[in-house]
């Protein structure tokens, strides 16, 4: 089998990230309740880059997409577009202008559509909110994008209600929506997981396809951590809110350092052994985003929790020696000697015996 | 185009359209019809119907046929009027109370929640007399005034779960602007509702007219419908045998309601693509089903013979399981795993005998502990349910009562099948909430208080409730997280072992179903195309099908290499199948076999089932014959 073709290392170089979200906050109020569903939220994506954002309904996943696509205002932080800061309130044309670098693709292909709209207007019209094309250019541009998402030939296609399609070729029409106005970065909130498994995998190559062909960079939310795995550079990992830990994907999958990554690893399902040899202790459910600990929001139902962790939100530490590899855990605090090191190298280790 | 093509189709717009027309028609072609002017009075009083006057006159001699025609004119324009201003005042209401939300909101459903409140009819009574002036305008006033709210209030929430759908969102976040968001993305999808809400306008305005006429409280000088019935009635038409004079009105007022109903049914078809499917036939044919056999020897608690099941639709018979033959033992857990449309829930549903019309049971047997099922009657068949197997739903947990406490709702389902022991049940309940992980203060919880996961748990507590020996679970926990799915699914394991339960579980995840099964099954196009021990499938799996099954899940350790999904999709099960249904898609097809002959099903080891040519040492052995006579 061929490798998965590894985009130049972009990343690398000394340039700006495309993305770069800093202390990003949200609270949504209704009446006299209020829930913080994003606290303090960090994260830089560079050009080219594909990074995974993992995390179970209600870890405030799909919230930070749809704050970086503009869908809510975040009660506070910054969001940065190569470098510029998007004002809090901006006018219609910075926000029209931003629209134009940050797309989105939505999770359910069967609601994401107008069902009154056919999908050639579907497509035309980024077009021209954009002032891409105008006119006649329009169509062939409609076309052009129908092919490149594997949906040929366009003419056939632009002409059909979503209802026509099945859910695949729908989700195509969705990424198709995307790429109309060339952005520098898409926001893709689980757009595999209400298709069937045989087609993950074609949608999820032909991100990666584009990402080789256009240099686009990927905020890909999904709750799956194989798929994140497979689709991503880094991923990172919320809980509750908040970031708990973020990193390369194959290390970060291969050997989690947050507990609640362990949690969600462990939970995974894993054809090769059987469901008694692979007991998973989940100890309840998100907590209540109302009435948070004022500590890790983890401890709960943390194996390893400790005092230190009941006293304050921990910081993101990183690993010793892998600088790129971020854990919210006071397990992990130098000043500490990074006592969970060897308890949970302990732990993991007599699970896996 | 389209739509005026689909519009003629439906037979009941066409009848609804045809009778407005006649009624449009009266109303604008009134002076070239009308054989005498409305008002014009005559000595001939109380006339039966003749060649003259074809419906008769009226007290005063005026002509009850010219009446009608020109009482059309103005019954038609106050609905038309007061039906287009409701409906544009409802629109902007309904539509800038969801849009803007906020105060904007609050202050527009206050004033719709106070026209709401209004007494609508006595207070346009009242205005009318009030208002005193002449002619049908403060008709149309007054009743556009309290006619609006209603439909307001029904677009306001329409709107509103319009605004938050994704395809809004999609537009927004594609730089759309507010007055396009409303115009080209939500009020297409409003069309019905909006045409629903004039017609009722329309209507009620023309029924409001009719009665202001009737009391005698609008202008009864003028010739409507509503004062033909006035004057009608004043000068005691019946008693005068002038039927046609209090008759007529009132039918043209039916004849209208009629049209609009009819049409009403018709405009939300026409306006949403999406209902704009095919039909499917909703009866179901008795079918003659042959005698079953002899109840199964071996230990086998559910045996499936030969079971066929399908839909029957105008187009002809969907085939969704076909000549499916499966075993599950005592205390088995058999994973059946597939595609979507591949018939797997359609199995499930055929054997609990769920299968609702135009779906049912074509044919074959299916054999639970020493009852064949599919004969059973109606009333059999609920005794055995819950008591010798029970199901579980992806939805199921959405199907819990809202307003019974969880606890009450599993002491509920031992009840209806006969347990009313008090303490007993008490003491059952608490250890089923404790055989699938709930604390035992959450049986006075109701179920919005719980979350996904829990109200699952509590579906599984009561499908376990009676204990039944199998227990058939379709796509559980597909709608859970991975934490909590897999902690359910740790509680279903235990609770299978002790009680030695038998468990059919069917999901698309077959990574999942390998991990927990004993057994599983591949199904494609309706057949059971391989079958094993889940060890055996996992470390060999055989079929083309199930090969490319297993490669769609990526793995969570070793490299990254690319993998590709499966080409194409399953074919349409309303058409016969040639050969292999599998064929088309098969990276190993062999041309002129396998898209001609189907397979047999071959046990090629121990338990390992597969329906394949590639494994048919018989065709294969032929086929290198014939490629070594080919090379000679």
């Amino acid at each position: 089998m061929p490798s998965l073709p590894i985009k130049p290392n972009l990343s690398a170089m000394p340039s700006e990230p495309v993305l770069r979200l800093e202390g990003l906050e949200k609270v949504f109020r209704s009446g006299r309740r209020s829930v913080k569903a994003v606290t303090d939220f960090n994260l830089e994506i560079a050009r080219g880059e594909v990074v995974g954002l993992v995390g179970e309904s209600g870890s405030g996943k799909s919230t930070v997409a749809r704050l970086t696509a503009q869908l809510h205002r975040a009660s506070a932080g910054t969001i940065r577009l190569n470098g510029t800061a998007l004002p809090t309130r901006p006018n219609a044309r910075a926000l029209l202008a931003y629209r134009r670098k940050v797309q989105m693709i939505f999770q359910d292909p069967f609601s994401s559509l107008n069902p009154t709209h056919t999908v050639g207007y579907a497509l035309s019209r980024p077009l021209e909110i954009h002032g891409l094309t105008r006119g006649r250019e329009t169509a062939p541009a409609v076309r052009s994008l129908l092919e490149r998402v594997g949906l040929s030939p366009g003419a056939l296609y632009e002409q059909k209600f979503p209802h026509e399609l099945s859910g695949g070729q729908r989700q195509r029409v969705g990424i198709a929506r995307a790429l109309a106005v060339q952005p520098l970065l898409i926001l893709a909130d689980e757009p595999t997981s209400m298709l069937d498994v045989s087609i993950r995998l074609d949608i999820m190559n032909l991100m990666l396809d584009l990402r080789d062909q256009e240099g686009l960079s990927y905020l890909f939310i999904t709750h799956d951590l194989a798929g994140a795995r497979y689709m991503s550079d880094r991923v990172a990992v919320m809980y509750a809110g908040h970031l708990v830990e973020i990193g390369p994907s194959a290390g970060l999958i291969g050997s989690p350092a947050h507990p609640y990554t362990q949690l969600l690893k462990s939970a995974a399902p894993k054809p090769e052994s059987g469901l008694a040899a692979t007991r998973v202790d989940a100890r309840g459910e998100i907590p209540d985003l109302t009435q948070l600990p004022p500590g890790c929001p983890f401890e709960p139902r943390c194996p390893h929790a400790r005092a230190e962790c009941r006293a304050a939100l921990p910081r993101m530490v990183e690993l010793p020696g892998q600088s790129a590899h971020q854990v919210r855990c006071v397990l992990y605090y130098p000043e500490l000697g990074a006592p969970g090191i060897a308890e949970i190298a302990a732990t993991t280790q007599r699970a896996s015996a | 185009m389209e739509t005026l093509k689909r519009a003629f189709n439906d037979r009941r717009a066409v009848v609804g359209a045809l009778i407005l027309i006649v009624l449009g028609l009266m109303a604008l072609l009134a002076p070239l019809l009308a054989q005498h002017p409305p008002s014009q009075l005559s000595n001939d009083t109380w006339l039966h119907p003749n060649s003259q006057h074809w419906l008769g006159t009226t007290a005063l001699g005026q002509d009850v046929f010219s009446q009608l025609l020109y009482g059309s004119r103005l019954s038609l324009l106050v609905g038309l009027v007061t039906g287009l201003i409701a409906t544009v005042i409802s629109v902007i209401v309904g539509l800038a109370s969801a849009f803007f939300g906020g105060v904007v909101d609050d202050i527009l459903s206050g004033i719709t929640n106070i026209f709401l409140v209004l007494p609508g009819l006595p207070l346009v009574i009242v205005a009318a007399a009030y208002l005193q002036v002449s002619g049908v305008v403060p008709v149309i006033a007054v009743i556009s005034f309290t006619g609006w709210a209603w439909g307001a209030r029904v677009l306001r929430s329409q709107a509103l779960s319009l605004r938050d759908r994704d395809f809004v969102q999609a537009a927004v976040a594609g730089g759309e602007g507010p007055l396009r968001v409303i115009f080209a993305e939500i009020l297409p999808n409003m069309v019905g509702l909006i045409a629903a809400n004039f017609f009722g306008a329309a209507l009620y305005a023309v029924l409001a007219e009719a009665g202001l006429e009737f009391l005698g409280v609008g202008d009864v000088s003028q010739v409507t419908w509503g004062t033909m019935l006035y004057w009608a009635q004043s000068s005691q038409a019946l008693l005068q045998g002038a039927w046609p004079w209090i008759a007529t009105p009132g039918l043209c007022i039916a004849a209208l309601g009629t049209a609009f109903a009819l049409l009403n049914f018709a405009v939300d078809e026409v306006a949403n693509p999406r209902l704009r499917s095919e039909r499917v036939a909703a009866e179901s044919k008795p079918l003659a089903l042959k005698p079953a056999g002899a109840p199964p020897a071996g230990d086998a608690l559910l045996q499936l013979r030969h079971l066929e099941a399908g839909y029957l639709t105008e187009k002809g018979t969907v085939r969704a399981v076909k000549d499916v033959n499966l075993e599950v033992h005592r205390g088995e857990f058999l994973g059946i795993a597939g595609e979507s449309g591949c018939g797997k829930s359609t199995l499930a549903f055929a054997v609990a005998q769920l299968l609702r019309p135009p779906g049912q049971v074509l044919s074959g047997e299916v054999w639970l502990n020493g009852q064949e099922l599919v004969r059973l009657p109606p009333e059999a068949l609920r005794q055995t349910r819950w008591k010798d197997f029970s199901m579980v739903f992806q939805s199921s947990m959405n199907a819990l009562n809202p307003v019974m406490r969880v606890g009450d709702q599993i002491a509920d389902a031992m009840r209806a099948h006969g347990v009313s022991d008090k303490s007993l049940i008490e003491a059952r309940v608490k250890e089923l909430f404790g055989m699938v992980g709930i604390r035992p203060e959450y049986m006075v919880a109701y179920p919005h208080q719980l979350s996904g996961g829990m109200k699952q748990r509590v579906v599984i507590a009561i499908a376990l409730a009676l204990e039944p020996r199998l227990v058939i679970m379709d796509e559980p926990t597909t709608a859970l997280d991975v934490v909590v799915q897999r902690s359910i699914l740790q509680e279903i394991d235990a609770v299978r072992r002790r009680l030695n339960l038998s468990i059919v579980f069917i999901t698309h995840d077959l990574s999942l179903l390998v991990e927990m099964s004993d057994r599983v099954a591949i199904m494609y196009a309706g057949e059971i195309v391989e079958l094993a021990p889940s060890h055996d499938l996992y470390a060999n799996p055989l079929h083309p099908y199930t090969r490319r099954l297993m490669n769609a899940f990526p793995p969570l350790e070793g490299e990254r290499t690319r993998r590709d999904g499966i080409a194409g999709r399953p074919p349409d099960l309303g058409r016969v199948i040639q050969g292999c249904p599998f064929a088309p898609r098969c990276d190993r097809a062999m041309t002129g076999l396998c898209e001609v002959v189907a397979p047999l099903r071959l046990e090629v080891s121990a338990g390992h089932v597969v329906a394949c040519h590639l494994y048919d040492p018989n065709v294969m052995k032929g086929r290198a014959e014939d490629h070594a006579i080919a090379a000679d």
